[in-house]
Parts: structure tokens; sequence; C-alpha cells
């Protein structure tokens, strides 16, 4: 139950425009995170639906953005419990991207994609946010309820990890 | 190298297959739309003080302005330079008499019942209300000093604490009396209690002239301490016990 | 949506108001019937967070109150029996200070102020002090401001309580477009008053739940309580004395009395279709001193 208390200034023209500003986002950061777009974007719907649920009545709404995370990075850990949840590592699996782009650029994508999935859960989460969704560091703290400074020494390790990987190198 | 690998996670994560259902924002925007009468509330303190402000009676305002303006008046047109402080000690308790009777408003006119089950309830009520009238009266105390500094050659810090002093301890008194008395009469006793507070400072002046020696200063630091311990207790108490008061409503 | 009592007590000094009161309410219209002093008041206003159980609990869709706090009272609206108002309000302030309280932003205080009050019909009385209206004009501002917030649970405390028939038709009327998707909770001494809107009727008697159910669950378990009887003017004393009579009429052929009675009163005492009033008097009559009393087919 969050206790925040902040001023949020909305009213349903605004819920329509929170929708169209963020649905694509949230659909990105749940298919980072379950890697299969139809239960991706079912994990969106619901994550919107919730957020208007909760809307109807809502006092502290705090900043939408935060709030729809919370909700769709909780909806993702439940999903990922179910026993029905079969981790779709592989990026090949959604083979109509995969035509669209050059060889070697897949390859390179797969390697670095290998490489972050080798990484710790903790730092895999904060890279996600940052650089998949452009948050910035305090917002990923309020997501996350970490400090700033977690934050921040997570990117910078995982970060250090992936030059050691040689990534960066072309 | 840094700044590369960052590019190129940004990139990693661009790639993302499109969604399967493309209809699916239009959906839900469908559904947000859906419900109707949807309230925008605010829900901090502040804000909620601020609108208060608008609801204290505003016999409460014009009693205070009155109040200076007469004092003013009274000051500079009657008092010899040196007497200048005689008259801010009585008056002080009249001005914290003014404000007390809205801290009881909600009891009195039988609206507690109502205020209580609402989203800022009854508690915050009296919280934003002692807030406004807490700084009325500083505000006035404050103009009542200068009023008095303007006139009188007393040290500015004697000033403050024949000013603050009195009002605090009719403060405390009123408070004290409120919490523990719950009927239409708590008007009354505090209005007597405020009265004679202000009858004794008025008297003091010329009866223990002593009270006002620097000397006495320590005294008056101590009265101060001990007054508004006192008051922030009082203060908690009837906080804590909104709700309780209504424990003595009976069937009929 | 769910509220669920769950053997609520209330227990004032040497008093039990509430007596293990336990209920489930879902969406419509819930009538609580009792005499004064069996406790609903103090039901309600365990309901409403005004007092705090001595024992039970409250849950709203499986939450306690006590947890939820704010966010129950946001969805809450109360229109308690006897409340007063500043006096220097006027109608438009009133509900513009209610909507304060409940954490409305100023510019949709304004509009649901204007709505509601539209709605009640005290439209061209907003401007005037509330100490120049009715009895009538007061309880319908009362409900206006308790459905300020769009509460999901509406408890409202005798409203018809002092209005006159006309009056009451038009509350009843109010509360049925109102009770749309919401849990309402009324209580009355008035029989009339609820027959007809409530989904479920609740009998409280001394803090007990005695009895729950449709109109018509209820109506059939007061089947052969009611009888028709004509007697002579000189035993209806007796009549009086034995039997609660809910309806006593001067005939040219002799008293016409409706007498409820679990066995027959006379031998050429025929049985009539029993209603709520009459299961009201029964369960009640003890209370209400209706053995003696002369009544005209209502209780008030």
């Amino acid at each position: 139950m969050a206790d925040k208390i902040n001023q949020s200034e909305c009213e349903t023209d605004d819920m329509e425009e929170i929708i169209r500003e963020y649905y694509d986002d949230i659909y990105k950061y749940c298919y980072w995170k379950i890697k299969n777009s139809t239960d991706a974007q079912d994990i969106t719907q619901e994550t919107f639906l919730r957020f208007i649920q909760n809307f109807v009545n809502y006092v502290d709404m705090g900043k939408p953005k935060a709030l729809l995370y919370t909700i769709a990075r909780n909806l993702c850990i439940n999903w990922k419990r179910k026993p029905s949840y079969i981790p779709l590592e592989n990026i090949e699996n959604d083979s109509s991207f995969i035509i669209s782009n050059e060889l070697d650029t897949v390859i390179d994508k797969m390697y670095l994609h290998d490489a972050v999935s080798s990484l710790p859960l903790s730092q895999q989460e904060v890279l996600l946010l940052r650089y998949g969704q452009d948050l910035r560091v305090g917002e990923i703290a309020t997501i996350l309820n970490i400090s700033r400074f977690t934050v921040m020494y997570r990117l910078k390790c995982a970060i250090n990890k992936l030059n050691k990987m040689k990534i960066g190198e072309d | 190298m840094k700044r590369n690998i960052q590019k190129k996670l940004v990139e990693m994560y661009q790639s993302v297959p499109p969604m399967p259902d493309a209809e699916g924002m239009t959906s839900i925007i469908k559904e947000a739309k859906s419900i109707k009468g949807v309230i925008p509330k605010e829900s901090s303190l502040f804000w909620f003080v601020k609108t208060q402000i608008r609801f204290i009676d505003i016999k409460v305002w014009i009693f205070q302005i009155l109040l200076l303006c007469m004092y003013a008046l009274f000051v500079c047109a009657t008092l010899q330079n040196t007497e200048g402080f005689l008259l801010l000690v009585p008056i002080t308790p009249i001005v914290v008499l003014i404000g007390t009777s809205e801290l009881s408003r909600s009891f009195r006119y039988r609206m507690a019942e109502m205020e209580i089950p609402t989203h800022f309830s009854l508690r915050q009520v009296l919280l934003a209300r002692l807030i406004i009238i807490v700084a009325a009266d500083l505000f006035t105390l404050t103009c009542l000093m200068i009023i008095t500094a303007l006139k009188a050659y007393t040290a500015i810090n004697a000033l403050i604490l024949y000013g603050i002093v009195p009002c605090l301890v009719t403060a405390y008194g009123c408070l004290w009396i409120m919490n523990r008395c719950n009927n239409s009469y708590s008007q009354y006793y505090t209005a007597t209690y405020s009265i004679a507070l202000s009858v004794v400072g008025g008297m003091s002046v010329n009866l223990w002239p002593v009270w006002y020696n620097t000397s006495a200063h320590g005294i008056w630091l101590l009265v101060f301490c001990l007054a508004l311990v006192g008051f922030y207790s009082e203060v908690r108490k009837m906080l804590n016990n909104c709700s309780r008061k209504l424990e003595c409503f009976n069937e009929i | 949506m769910e509220l669920i009592l769950d053997r609520l007590t209330k227990q004032f000094k040497n008093k039990i108001a509430v007596d293990r009161f336990s209920y489930t309410m879902k969406a419509g219209v819930y009538g609580l019937l009792g005499a004064n002093g069996a406790g609903k008041t103090t039901l309600m206003r365990m309901i409403c967070t005004v007092l705090s159980p001595t024992d039970g609990d409250i849950l709203f869709d499986g939450h306690s109150i006590n947890v939820l706090n704010e966010r129950y009272c946001d969805i809450l609206g109360y229109l308690p029996q006897d409340f007063g108002y500043y006096p220097d309000f006027s109608a438009r302030d009133f509900m513009l200070y209610m909507a304060s309280l409940k954490g409305i932003k100023n510019r949709a205080a304004h509009k649901r102020t204007d709505e509601l009050l539209h709605l009640v019909g005290l439209s061209d009385v907003a401007t005037q002090k509330i100490r120049s209206f009715s009895g009538g004009m007061k309880q319908r501002l009362g409900v206006a401001q308790a459905v300020l917030n769009g509460p999901k649970i509406l408890i409202l405390d005798e409203p018809t309580a002092g209005l006159d028939p006309k009056e009451r038709i038009r509350f009843r009327n109010l509360i049925s477009d109102l009770a749309k998707d919401k849990i309402v909770l009324l209580s009355t001494h008035i029989v009339s008053d609820i027959e007809c809107i409530a989904d479920q009727i609740i009998m409280m008697k001394k803090g007990k739940l005695i009895l729950s159910g449709t109109t018509a669950d209820l109506t059939e378990q007061a089947n052969g309580l009611a009888w028709n009887l004509i007697v002579n003017p000189n035993e209806l004393e007796q009549y009086e004395a034995r039997y609660c009579i809910s309806n006593l009429h001067h005939t040219s052929m002799g008293v016409e009395l409706r007498i409820v009675s679990e066995e027959k009163p006379a031998q050429n005492a025929q049985p009539i279709t029993a209603n709520i009033e009459d299961l009201f008097l029964f369960h009640f009559s003890d209370e209400l001193g209706q053995t003696s009393g002369k009544t005209s087919g209502g209780i008030q």
C-alpha cells in the first residue's frame, strides 16, 4: 500500500494520455522480462487494467510512470512463478524480427543478449530500466525501492562486467 | 568504449517483436473511458490546511483585526512611553481566546459525526484549524509586539517574553479545559479562564512590578518551557481523543 | 464488492448495544429494521468508523477496515441520524466543506456540488443559509454530502424520520436512483419506507440480528400471523389486552381488528395475507407496547 503523498492532477482525459504514452514502453519492458510477446502483451493489458481500476478511487497516485512499472514488474514476477511459465531465452524464437536484421548484427545482439543474461538479475533489472526504458536513476530507485546509490552502483558493475566481456569492441 | 556498450544496450533493448494484438491499447483506452465519475482527489495535509482557511469563521478574523486596531490606537494615543508593555500582557490571552472556539466547533454544532468518516477525518480537521489559528495568533502577537515596541523602551527579548508567555499559558489552559469538558459549556469555561488570566496580567503590572524586573526573566523562561510542554501534550491528547469523544454516544 | 460484519459487538459500560452481529452485504439496498434502542445507530456508527467495536471486525473485500483506514473512508458515504451544521454555512458552503474533508479538488468539488444540489432539488436555495431549511431540505442536503465522493457504501441512519409523506416518497426515489452498484444500508422504524426499495430486510432487536431475507421471504415467514376479526365494541378492551392489534377500524357491524398472533385469536377470525409490518409487530410488539396501543396501520 503506497503511502506516498504526491500531488497528481489526473482526470479521465489524462488517463488516455497516460495509456498512449506508456503502453509501448510497458510492453517492451514486459517482453524483456518474460521473453514472450503474447504473454508480454497480456501482462501489459493487465497492468493498465489494474492501473485504471486503482484510479477509480485513487487518492495517492504518485507519478503514473513509477506506478505502472511497479505494477508491471510485480505482475511479471508472479507470472514467472507460475508453473506453466517456460522461459524462452532465445530470441531466435521470435523469427519475424530476425529476418529484418542483418546476420552479423543479429549475432552481435545475441552475444550481447547472452552477456546480459549472464549478469546477476539485479543488474539486469537496472540495465533494462536504464537503457531499455530510458528511466532516470531516481525513477529506477523508486520502482525498485532501493537507494539511488545502489542503482548507480549496480549499473556501474554491470557495464564494467560487460566491458570485460569485450562487448564494446567491434 | 563504455559509451559503445551503452549504445549497443539501447539498440538491443529496442529490438522487440511487435505486439500480437494491435488493438490492445485501443481496448484499454475504451475501458478507461467507460469509468464514469472519476473524482480527482488530493491527500496532502498542506493542501487541506489551505482549503480550511476559507472555512474558518469570519468572526475570528474580524475580532483579531479589531483587536489590533484598538490596541494600536490605544497604545499610540494614550500610553506613556515606559508603560508600553502594560497592555501587552493582558491582551494576549484575549487573542488566544478568539481562536479557541474554532477548535470545539465540530462538537458544539454536532458536525463531528459526519466529519469522522471522511478522508481527512476529524483529527486532521482539528489539526488544520489549530495550525491556522496558531499562525494567525502568532501574526497578531507579532504585530502587537511591534506596536508595543514602538512606544515602549523595554528590551525586545523582554517584550517577547511578556507577549508569548501569557499567550502560551492561555492556550495550554484552554486546551486542557476543552480536552476534559465535552459539552457546550467548555466555551464559557475557556472564556472565564482567559479573561481571568487577562485581568491578573493587567493587575500584575501595578500590584507586582517585581515580576517585570530583568531578574525575573528566568522565571518567565521557566513558565514558557512548562507551558510549551503542557500545550504540546494537550494538543496530542486532543488529536488522539478525536474518535473516543464519541464513545459517549449512547443509543437513545 | 463485499462488506462483511463479523460478530460485531459494542458494549457501553453496563449495556450491550450490539451483540455479536454477523452479516454479509453485497451490492443492493439493505433495510435495517428495529425499534428505537435496538442498536441500529450503534451498528451503523461502527460500520462508519465513528465508533470502534468492543469485539468483532468489519471487512471490506477481505481487508479489515482498520487496515484500510482512509481508503475505506474514501468509498464510504454516511448520513447520521441527527446532524448539525455550522450556522454561517449556506448549502453550497456545506457541500464544499464536506468535499474538502473528502479530499476532492477545488474544480471537481464545485462541479460535484452543483450536480448534487441539482439532483436533490436544492439548486435554487444553494446560497441560502442552512438554518432557514426545513427538515426535508436538510435531509436532502445530508444525502447530497454523503454521495459527494462517489462512495461504494452508503449508510443512511433514519433518513426519512420527521419527513412528511411527500418528502418520504421523494427520498425513497432518490435513494433508489443512487443505489445502483452500491451497498446501501438504511435504517428505519417505518416499515413502509423500505418495503418497496429494499432488496434485503434485516431485523434487529436488542442488538441482535433476529431475521433477514428478501421481502418475499419474510412475507412468507409471516404467513399465518395476521387475522381479521370483527368484534363488539365492548369486547374491544379485552382483545386489546390479550393480542397485538395492528389496525382498528370502527364499522357499522362492529370493530374490525387486524390482529397479529401465532394462534387463532377467536373462532370467527379470518386468516389474511400477512405483510412485513405484521412480522415486525410480531417481533417487536413487546418493545413497542402494542398490546395496549391503538395504531392505524403503522409504527411511528
